[in-house]
């Protein structure tokens, strides 16, 4: 019989169809919009895949420790899919965004009113990648939002990170 | 698209479809998915104000609304080549362990055997009868080790997966229109609550049958 943490083990390394999250994930983002409205929804949902993410850094630990070959590893990693990560520099700020396909929490085919970003949850996976990248390289002041998503109408979900220069 | 029964050239088929199927299909990691569901129901306790009892109820209902209109699309509308999900179904009982395997497999890939144990069909003398699923390892609460029976109370914490598994069958027997009906899915076996294994226990009987009975 196989131990608990081995399993746990084999689980980070399997897949499953995604069938699960599109039977619930649309409801429960009503379900906490209904409860507690759009601005806490998304704070919540978004913790959620922090709190995820962390987890999943604690089992599965990448080789990659610098951002953009850790995010395009994490996202393969939990959602089997490839993202493209562009940067962008001004004199302020660089910009990584982050652009995904195929992004496994938007349904272009279910408008869900008075939400914006369905795949807010993303977000909190990234913070997690962020703060894992950050016990090896320390990183400057950020910001984090999602800039487009299929859910809403976008031809592709993207997540941008903004770090302070200087 | 169903057939009476399945042939060995259709099952040959069906073998290569669902690998093929699975490939194709976009995925989630098992353990990112586990840990989202039991993320999601701290924050569902916080809301509800109530206990994990309370939260799974919730979640549960709301898996229910989803899940007839998400499968009934699956079995009817194409997911690959042209061919869609309803290829896999045949109208003779005995064929349902073969089909639901099949379904983990698309579902889980080759891995599937780790997971799953090959579905035990009990057949009663009159019609009704039983599936059961019983899983090795379970997908839901393998990374979970806060959550008691205690916790749990009356509620299972399987339940969507149960839900799920229920709703294939009923939407392929009501998509070929067959004179059964589901009563039941179940998690009947739970490794939180101490069980050796997991367990999931559809049961169903011929809709004449439930008809007399009401």
């Amino acid at each position: 019989m196989k131990l608990k943490e081995d399993i746990i083990k084999d689980h980070s390394k399997m897949f499953i169809g995604n069938l699960l999250v599109r039977m619930f994930y649309p409801n429960i983002l009503s379900f906490f919009l209904n409860k507690v409205g759009l601005f806490e929804m998304e704070e919540r949902v978004s913790n959620v895949g922090y709190r995820v993410g962390q987890k999943l850094l604690n089992v599965w630990v990448p080789k990659e420790k610098r951002i953009e070959p850790l995010l395009k590893s994490f996202f393969k990693r939990m959602w089997n899919t490839k993202v493209t990560i562009k940067k962008e520099k001004s004199k302020e700020t660089f910009i990584y965004r982050i652009i995904d396909k195929s992004c496994r929490y938007c349904d272009p085919e279910v408008v869900l009113e008075g939400v914006r970003h369905p795949c807010i949850t993303v977000l909190g996976y990234i913070q997690a990648c962020l703060e894992y990248s950050s016990r090896k390289y320390p990183l400057p002041e950020y910001k984090l939002k999602t800039a487009k998503s299929r859910g809403s109408g976008d031809p592709y979900c993207e997540y941008q990170i903004e770090f302070k220069r200087g | 698209m169903s057939v009476e029964k399945l042939g060995f050239f259709r099952k040959l088929l069906i073998s290569l479809g669902k690998n093929l199927y699975y490939r194709k299909s976009q995925k989630v990691n098992v353990l990112g998915l586990g840990l989202m569901m039991r993320e999601l129901l701290r924050d569902y306790r916080e809301v509800l104000g109530g206990s994990l009892e309370n939260a799974l109820s919730e979640f549960e209902k709301q898996v229910q609304i989803q899940a007839g209109e998400v499968i009934s699309k699956l079995i009817s509308e194409p997911i690959m080549m042209g061919v869609s999900m309803s290829y896999a179904l045949s109208r003779d009982i005995n064929d349902l362990p073969f089909t639901t395997q099949a379904m983990f497999h698309g579902m889980i890939g080759k891995d599937y055997y780790k997971v799953f144990e090959y579905p035990n069909l009990i057949l009663n003398a009159d019609g009704s009868g039983t599936l059961i699923i019983r899983m090795n390892q379970c997908i839901m609460c393998a990374g979970i080790d806060d959550v008691t029976k205690e916790d749990l109370g009356k509620k299972d914490y399987g339940s969507t997966v149960a839900t799920l598994f229920g709703t294939v069958i009923k939407e392929a027997w009501d998509y070929m229109e067959m004179p059964y009906q589901v009563l039941e899915a179940k998690e009947t076996r739970c490794y939180l609550r101490g069980d050796p294994f997991g367990e999931i226990t559809i049961t169903f009987a011929p809709k004449s049958l439930v008809q007399k009975e009401e």
